[in-house]
């Protein structure tokens, strides 16, 4: 209880306001241009937060990531084009309604259902969390490793195409984190080829900037700049969404933000599925199924309700158990371990005022984010029309100062630029990045209590199958990795019998 | 592998490739960690077993991807040749951009060497309007200032 009373009067500071309203203000504007997206906002904003103490820091890339899950709603709407992969849903009656002349009404939906989703997923982060967080205190070294390996397991199967790529992916990532100073005897060096610039590693910023943020700028050189805006509908003042229309769609808005929290809570599922199963289910339970598709505001106010309930869940697993669900999760847990908060069990123990104000934060997140929405919509219906030729060099500036603010290294910005080039070809090669972040992230945690684990069991790797919550975390994440080859197998069949089947038909 | 088709060009195996460089990088790693992590207690679990570990995951899964590519009839290939070679081209100038950039920053500096990326990529993108230009330039002038005044860092 003192946690969370110190945690509240920790929050309300004029310095937490701002800076919240400069994440969101800046996860709005990187949300709604495609192709930027709450990655690379957080990764290129996260060496701002240097300076910063842990709650303003921690705060601001939160209004980053809520603010570009809403953010990416705008572009969906007014061009057709999701400003993120979660907003893809939106599009389906967003730009209809838009097309309709309903624009703003539509912008509007969004924002409601965002904003009331944001919150009710932030309330049962605040309730359920510390519960589970008090479980987990029960673990030991055998069940940390257990719990590093199911983490990996869950992202490599969500995020990569190929099991086997997924888990070289992982690997190269945990290789990479293994750069440097032994953690354990403190002196021996690992694959540092005697340079004294590599004795501390490398450094998980430019790591995430190289990844993510030089990658996608190689990428974005391919896109053609020189034909002006793109076209899109203007806003009209005056067809804002009535409380009426909110009240109607309001069933609809809790349903689909308590889907979309239980989706979230479970990691690797993600944005993007809780918006398309909560539109689904709105769409099977409405009166109208037939407006759908043409513009219905409950076809807005579902994926978008979907999409923002896992910004509070999928920070349950991040902060109880140190597992990230998604991409963004996992730069956020980077970003938490930069200012020193090292999710998992501990956490809470450690530095619970700080966390109890981070999620009581989260709900004034989601306020601030409705008063900008409303104050500023026409603002960001603008942003649309940024064009990549000037984006680019701009983005490019931020990384290099990013990466330099770091160590005052300009070898890290050779590293900064190499990896991104390595991952752009790796990309190219048809692996996934995400699961190399998360293998960087991990390590850590899983070589230690590996060591650890087998110094306790005289060497004997028994111990992690002999103890019940480790062998939960290893069946689970030999299950998830089973289900994805039951599944290709099954794809595989239905392939061949399809295939069959045409032939016979020849 | 690698084939050579007269109308498309390089055929190349993703997967096979992909499994045949990785089972060499991995090999590599392999008998570099006698070298590169030198222990100096022979206790059994040390900090040569956890990147080993690692490395043996990674040698096994090039192994099987190998394996199931070879297995595979559905293959995913790209073509090398002058469709790829043009589409390409732009990300490799853009790269290529980017490290000349981090090499002159040391040289003329952070300031003026954003200016010169501002104006070559908007050149780069083919566009001629002038406020492009103002716009990325000042905007590179406004993070500079944000590091060095408000955040400290000592840009070079």
């Amino acid at each position: 209880m003192t946690d969370v009373l110190s945690g509240l009067s920790m929050l309300f500071t004029l310095s937490n306001f701002m800076f919240i309203n400069i994440g969101v203000f800046i996860g709005i504007i990187f949300g709604g241009i495609p192709g930027l997206g709450i990655i690379l906002a957080i990764v290129l904003f996260t060496p701002m937060t240097f300076g910063l103490n842990a709650t303003p820091a921690i705060l601001m890339l939160l209004g980053i990531y809520c603010g570009g899950t809403y953010g990416g709603s705008i572009s969906a709407i007014l061009i057709n084009t999701p400003g993120t992969p979660n907003s893809a849903a939106t599009l389906i009656d967003g730009h209809p309604a838009a097309k309709k002349g309903y624009a703003q009404k539509a912008l509007d939906m969004s924002l409601y259902a965002s904003t009331i989703s944001g919150i009710i997923s932030a309330i049962l982060l605040i309730i359920s969390a510390p519960q589970i967080a008090k479980v987990t205190l029960l673990f030991g070294p055998p069940e940390f490793f257990s719990l590093a390996f199911f983490g990996l397991a869950i992202i490599i199967t969500v995020s990569s195409a190929s099991l086997l790529k997924g888990i070289i992916s992982g690997c190269i990532g945990m290789f990479i984190a293994t750069i440097g100073l032994d953690p354990i005897s403190g002196v021996t060096s690992r694959f540092t080829f005697g340079k004294i610039q590599l004795m501390s590693g490398i450094d998980m910023l430019i790591l995430l900037i190289g990844l993510f943020a030089i990658t996608e700028i190689i990428s974005k050189s391919k896109l053609d700049d020189s034909k002006g805006p793109k076209e899109h509908f203007k806003l009209n003042a005056k067809e804002r969404l009535s409380l009426t229309e909110l009240r109607k769609s309001l069933k609809t808005i809790i349903r689909s933000s308590l889907l979309g929290t239980g989706i979230g809570a479970v990691p690797g599922t993600g944005g993007v599925l809780a918006a398309f199963l909560s539109y689904d289910l709105a769409k099977k339970n409405s009166k109208n199924p037939e407006k759908f598709g043409h513009g219905d505001l409950d076809g807005i106010a579902a994926p978008e309700a979907g999409n923002n309930g896992i910004t509070g869940a999928t920070l349950i697993p991040l902060f109880t158990l140190g597992i990230p669900g998604d991409g963004v999760t996992a730069i956020l847990l980077g970003a938490l371990m930069i200012h020193g908060l090292i999710p998992g069990p501990n956490l809470f123990a450690n530095s619970g005022e700080i966390v109890f104000s981070i999620m009581f934060g989260l709900i004034l997140i989601n306020i601030f984010m409705l008063i900008q929405g409303r104050v500023l919509s026409k603002f960001f219906a603008k942003i649309v029309d940024i064009p990549y030729a000037i984006l680019v060099p701009i983005v490019i500036v931020f990384c290099t100062a990013g990466s330099f603010s770091v160590r005052n290294s300009s070898t890290d910005l050779f590293i900064m630029i190499i990896v991104g080039i390595l991952a752009y070809l790796i990309l190219k090669m048809g692996f996934s990045l995400v699961p190399i972040l998360l293998g960087v992230v991990l390590e850590p945690i899983a070589e230690h209590n590996f060591r650890n684990s087998l110094v306790m069991s005289q060497g004997s790797p028994t111990i992690f199958f002999t103890r019940p919550i480790s062998l939960l975390f290893i069946v689970l994440a030999l299950s998830a990795i089973g289900m994805v080859l039951i599944k290709k197998m099954k794809k595989k069949s239905t392939k061949e019998k399809r295939k069959e089947i045409s032939n016979e038909k020849a | 592998m690698i084939k050579i088709e007269k109308q498309n060009g390089i055929r190349i195996d993703n997967n096979l490739f992909s499994g045949v460089l990785f089972s060499i990088i991995s090999l590599t790693l392999w008998f570099l960690v006698p070298a590169q992590i030198k222990i100096r207690n022979t206790t059994q679990i040390n900090a040569q077993t956890f990147p080993k570990i690692i490395i043996g995951i990674v040698f096994i899964s090039s192994a099987l991807l190998i394996v199931t590519s070879i297995l595979n009839r559905e293959k995913k290939y790209f073509y090398i040749n002058k469709r790829f070679i043009e589409n390409e081209l732009r990300p490799f100038i853009m790269a290529t951009i980017i490290l000349i950039y981090v090499f002159s920053i040391q040289k003329i500096g952070f300031i003026i060497s954003s200016f010169l990326l501002c104006v070559v990529i908007v050149r780069f993108f083919n566009i001629k309007n002038k406020n492009y230009y103002l716009i990325t330039c000042g905007s590179s002038l406004i993070i500079s200032f944000v590091f060095i005044k408000l955040l400290n860092v000592l840009l070079p």
